[in-house]
């Protein structure tokens, strides 16, 4: 029983709740990619699944989990993302309203029907914010998967290979984390024809993996100077049994928390790109997009552009308390 | 010196290779950038204006010579010309837009750095408090709001409930207040906890305690020893903050109406004008080389260790 594994199943099964209609969709239409990118969380959820079955609990767990939820940052940080979680999972029950039905009236100001009114096309803003969490939620926990995927990759080949590959891969890294990602981003997106929610995912994924490579080297250093990494090499064992039985298991830590904390940041990033209107362009809007169409109303329905934002900050503020958390309850020293 | 030249010709190197990346991506980019055009009379693109436009933007030349071209052009400062926009040369829109983000850049980062270092400071001296503690969540709040919706909230704040501002117009000293302090404070909570951090690091440190034990007042101890080598690490950040800084001003660009390069760079790519797109990238990463090169100096300058190592 570990933390990781219990990361991986709570968000991957927020993922695949969330997105459980668009996961259907994804299958039956969409592309190579966008299949790829719906089945991921069904497997990762399966996978930890099964490892916490396998690795069944005994009385010392028992202790590590009630310590792992002592820490009163790893609380409030679960508290906050499971609370958005089920406001996305449970959005049909929450409101009746069709996010798309734009035939409400404009602008109408907040009552018991509308709780946050109308938006500028007459659309249920409550309805737009709950199924927009679920949009929200599932581009940044699968951007973060490939982004740690790919970083873990990178990482591990780096420490585990001669000077001169290490050193270019580490060059690669140098170059993308002091280029400003959001005009890298600016100017991939330049070249998309359109942008599906996919390739969007695609594209956070693949230029955010830079500082969990970096991180993922250094730990993979450390400890392939270890005793008793040394003490495997010297048994005798084959490269990959080392790599998969003794150096990945001890970095899942520091991976899980810089992938919590990574996830906010997507969050973030990618509602920051549909705020710019160079998000994904078609289909149900993602927070970003609802602060684009309302913050024109600032004056008269400040709670068009407001709430979103707020939920926004409140999502990244739980994946960073629940990063911070998870970091010092693996490193008490750094407490 | 020679160390300075090395690192010259490495910015050098480094230009090239983005130059070169963005001339490839320009030619990856789908359809034709004058596919959409229409001329005088508003008709789109006939077949034969697409050909003379081609001709006149020289994209009819084969691929190794265009790219001569656009090494030519670069090395001379041109960097090509606006493919709608009556072929206007980009350069002086990117030039001027570079200067307004720069500017908002400069006044973020002293407000960033000012309440920032302050901030940190003062959370370590109060080191085990709970005024430390209130405000390292506070700090962490602070961090991960979106830029552009924190710009939202001090514009419904400071303009239209309590009236401060202008909505549009006014100086640009007043214009700058509100971009600057978004982008600033932000970036601030950030600095915070990094120097917290550098600074409880270095209050543990051997010759502390010898400051401490032969008897130098607490104001000297920190002044002296504490702050003056927990400031080391914070000029690496100022270099390292740049980036991260003009993703920032993407946003609060296009809250604030800021015409920097974030406001031209995201019209770019809506008008599908990857020569613009290209071009902001291209100084974009200019001006984090140079960032970088002089943060590297000053840590030269600050810390003998720096200096001895190459």
């Amino acid at each position: 029983m570990n933390p990781t594994a219990i990361t991986v199943l709570l968000v991957s099964s927020i993922a695949l709740i969330t997105g459980f209609e668009r996961v259907a969709e994804l299958l039956a239409d969409g592309g190579w990619l966008d299949r790829t990118i719906a089945v991921s969380p069904f497997l990762l959820a399966v996978g930890a699944g099964l490892y916490l079955y396998l690795a069944r609990t005994d009385a010392r767990d028992k202790t590590m989990l009630q310590s792992l939820f002592r820490n009163t940052e790893i609380q409030w940080g679960m508290t906050v993302v499971v609370g958005i979680a089920l406001l996305a999972v449970f959005a049909p029950i929450l409101t009746s309203h069709d996010p798309q039905y734009a035939l409400y009236g404009r602008l109408r100001p907040p009552s018991l029907l509308h709780p946050l009114g109308t938006d500028t096309s007459g659309r249920d803003a409550f309805a737009r914010l709950l199924y927009g969490a679920r949009l929200s939620l599932q581009t940044g926990v699968f951007a973060t998967f490939i982004a740690t995927a790919l970083g873990t990759t990178v990482g591990v080949v780096s420490a585990l290979s001669g000077s001169r590959t290490d050193s270019m891969l580490m060059r690669v890294v140098d170059a993308g984390l002091a280029f400003p990602r959001v005009f890298l981003l600016l100017a991939l997106i330049a070249l998309l024809p359109t942008v599906s929610q996919g390739l969007l995912v695609l594209v956070l994924g693949l230029t955010s993996w830079f500082d969990i490579a970096r991180l993922v080297r250094g730990e993979t250093l450390s400890l392939r100077s270890s005793d008793y990494v040394t003490a495997t090499t010297g048994l005798g064992l084959p490269a990959s049994r080392v790599v998969g039985s003794h150096i990945l298991p001890n970095l899942a830590g520091p991976i899980t928390v810089s992938a919590s904390l990574s996830l906010g940041y997507l969050i973030l990033l990618e509602s920051g790109l549909s705020y710019l209107g160079v998000g994904a362009s078609a289909g149900t809007p993602s927070w970003g997009r609802l602060i684009q169409e309302g913050y024109s109303q600032l004056r008269n329905a400040p709670q068009l552009t407001l709430i979103p934002g707020a939920l926004i900050a409140l999502t990244v503020i739980g994946f960073s308390l629940l990063g911070d958390g998870l970091r010092q309850h693996l490193d008490p020293r750094k407490a | 010196m020679k160390y300075l030249l090395r690192r010259f010709v490495h910015g050098l190197v480094v230009i090239f290779i983005v130059a070169t990346l963005s001339f490839i991506l320009i030619h990856l980019a789908p359809g034709d950038p004058f596919m959409n055009v229409s001329d005088e009379s508003g008709l789109q693109t006939s077949a034969e204006l697409q050909e003379r436009l081609q001709r006149i933007h020289g994209l009819d030349q084969p691929i190794p010579i265009q790219y001569a071209l656009y090494l030519r052009n670069l090395f001379r400062g041109d960097l090509g010309v606006s493919y709608r926009n009556g072929s206007q040369p980009i350069l002086p829109d990117v030039v001027a837009a570079a200067g307004r983000t720069l500017l908002l850049g400069a006044a973020a980062l002293i407000v960033n750095f000012g309440v920032g270092l302050f901030l940190g400071t003062w959370q370590a001296i109060r080191h085990p408090s709970r005024a430390d503690r209130v405000l390292t969540v506070a700090t962490l709040v602070v961090y991960s709001l979106p830029v552009f919706w924190f710009g939202y909230v001090l514009v419904f704040l400071f303009v239209e409930r309590l009236g401060l501002f202008p909505v549009i117009g006014g100086h640009v000293a007043q214009r700058l207040v509100l971009p600057s302090l978004t982008l600033g404070l932000i970036g601030a909570a950030a600095t915070a906890r990094f120097h917290r951090a550098a600074m409880l690091n270095v209050k543990n440190a051997d010759y502390v305690r010898t400051a401490v034990a032969k008897g130098l007042s607490h104001r000297d101890v920190v002044v002296r020893h504490i702050l003056r080598n927990a400031l080391t690490p914070v000029i690496t950040l100022l270099g390292l903050s740049l980036p991260l800084l003009l993703s920032g001003s993407v946003f609060v660009e296009r809250v604030f109406q800021w015409n920097g390069l974030g406001n031209l760079a995201v019209n770019a790519v809506q008008g599908r004008e990857y020569n613009v797109v290209m071009a902001t990238t291209l100084i974009v990463s200019l001006m984090v080389i140079v960032s970088n090169f002089v943060a590297d100096l000053l840590h030269r300058r600050a810390d003998p260790r720096a200096r001895a190592t190459t």
